[in-house]
């Protein structure tokens, strides 16, 4: 139970974690166009709240294999790619503790906002073989999805 | 503590580094046409990056390149004209060598020039000698006509007479009728004939021959060629003034009849 509830330990984003491979599965998905379908990512949001409170070096380790089982259950041909996004993001998204003091709100959603849309721009960059306006909308509106259900999780849950 | 604020900075460093390595091998090791696309873009940006030190490289390339190009042109000039000398040198012994078989009665010595005033201005020297079997009064001519005689002979060149000395005489046939009379040289290529009969009738343009009575000089070998010729009454032969067929001025190669 010590562990489990442990501020340092990572028993319970572990335990979490579970929950949400669980609850990713029967998340809603909002279809733009045939193909375009705009998705939750439950871990994403809970990466971001986890850099923004953990140590980064274990949430690292954690997003390196949050990454992985991504990348074996979504798109087992690029396994790898989800790993390295992740944790390039959760480093990024762990310099907003650093900068807390600093920047406003807003800034902070901003700098957010483009961790999100760098996140599923180098994802979706793989996988497109020619780059159009219509993409980036779609990275766009992913990315304030994303944001928004972080914001909604925020004040709801991480509070 | 700021040592302690290092480490853990060095510890987040350390974890991110490897986990993107062992991520990007991971991604990298996967065969898919998505991974071979991302490999393509890496190659193409990183030959982009590169490019400024390779573009640099390939300047310094270029200069050390033109440097030797230009070495090798001047050395390809100097072949080429070496090339164009053996191909004239290359035509004239085979016009020799024709000349040569159209004397087949004659033994016929090639020989080169080596000197032509070296001693004298009526002299030559030639790259044969008595090792080659040449001897003293033997006949010298080249492809137009008599050019002299050897006078001196070492073991591997010899000096020869030519036929513009002062002191050079020759018999000759002349005439339709083939009447001897004797070739002496007057200045440059001119010479004149000496003792023919004013009833000899003369041509200008005729040729000279040698008459074949003197041991050294063998018979019908060209000597001249009739220019002009005079009947003074008051003499009792006929002035011819005949020019030497021999290229005295441009001799490169030569026969000594043996």
């Amino acid at each position: 139970m010590f562990l489990l509830f442990n501020k340092n330990s990572l028993i319970f984003p572990i335990f979490i974690s579970f929950f949400l491979i669980l609850l990713q599965g029967f998340l809603p998905t909002v279809i733009l166009a045939d193909g375009l379908v705009v998705t939750c990512d439950l871990f994403l949001i809970y990466l971001t709240w986890l850099a923004l409170n953990k140590k980064l070096y274990q949430i690292i380790v954690f997003a390196f294999f949050i990454g992985m089982f991504q990348d074996l259950v979504i798109q087992p041909e690029t396994v790898g790619l989800y790993s390295f996004i992740k944790v390039i993001s959760v480093y990024f998204i762990n310099y907003l503790k650093k900068v807390a003091s600093l920047w406003n709100e807003l800034i902070k959603l901003l700098y957010l906002f483009i961790v999100y849309f760098s996140h599923y721009f180098l994802y979706h960059y793989v996988f497109i073989n020619e780059f159009t306006s219509i993409f980036l909308v779609y990275i766009f509106l992913e990315s304030v999805f994303n944001l928004i259900i972080f914001i909604i999780c925020d004040k709801i849950f991480f509070n | 503590m700021v040592s302690n604020k290092l480490y853990f900075f060095k510890k987040d460093i350390i974890f991110l580094l490897l986990a993107i390595i062992i991520s990007l091998a991971i991604f990298f090791s996967n065969k898919s046409i998505y991974v071979e696309k991302i490999e393509k873009e890496v190659i193409d940006f990183v030959g982009y990056i590169y490019y400024p030190k390779i573009w640099y490289q390939n300047i310094l390339l270029v200069k050390t390149e033109n440097e030797f190009l230009n070495q090798k042109v001047v050395q390809l000039n100097l072949l080429n004209s070496k090339l164009e000398n053996y191909k004239k040198e290359n035509i004239e012994l085979r016009k020799m060598l024709d000349f040569k078989e159209s004397y087949l009665n004659l033994s016929l010595k090639p020989a080169n020039k080596v000197n032509h005033n070296f001693s004298s201005i009526y002299s030559m020297i030639i790259n044969v000698g008595f090792n080659d079997d040449i001897n003293k009064n033997q006949a010298v001519i080249d492809m137009s006509g008599l050019v002299g005689k050897t006078i001196s002979i070492g073991e591997n060149a010899s000096k020869v007479q030519l036929i513009t000395d002062k002191n050079f005489a020759v018999s000759v046939k002349v005439g339709k009728e083939m009447l001897l009379s004797t070739f002496k040289p007057l200045h440059g290529k001119y010479g004149y004939l000496e003792g023919v009969l004013k009833s000899l009738e003369l041509n200008e343009g005729d040729i000279v021959y040698t008459s074949g009575v003197s041991e050294i000089y063998p018979s019908d070998l060209p000597v001249a060629k009739i220019i002009s010729f005079k009947n003074d009454p008051d003499k009792l032969s006929q002035d011819v003034i005949v020019e030497i067929l021999a290229d005295i001025k441009n001799l490169n190669y030569v026969f000594v009849i043996q």
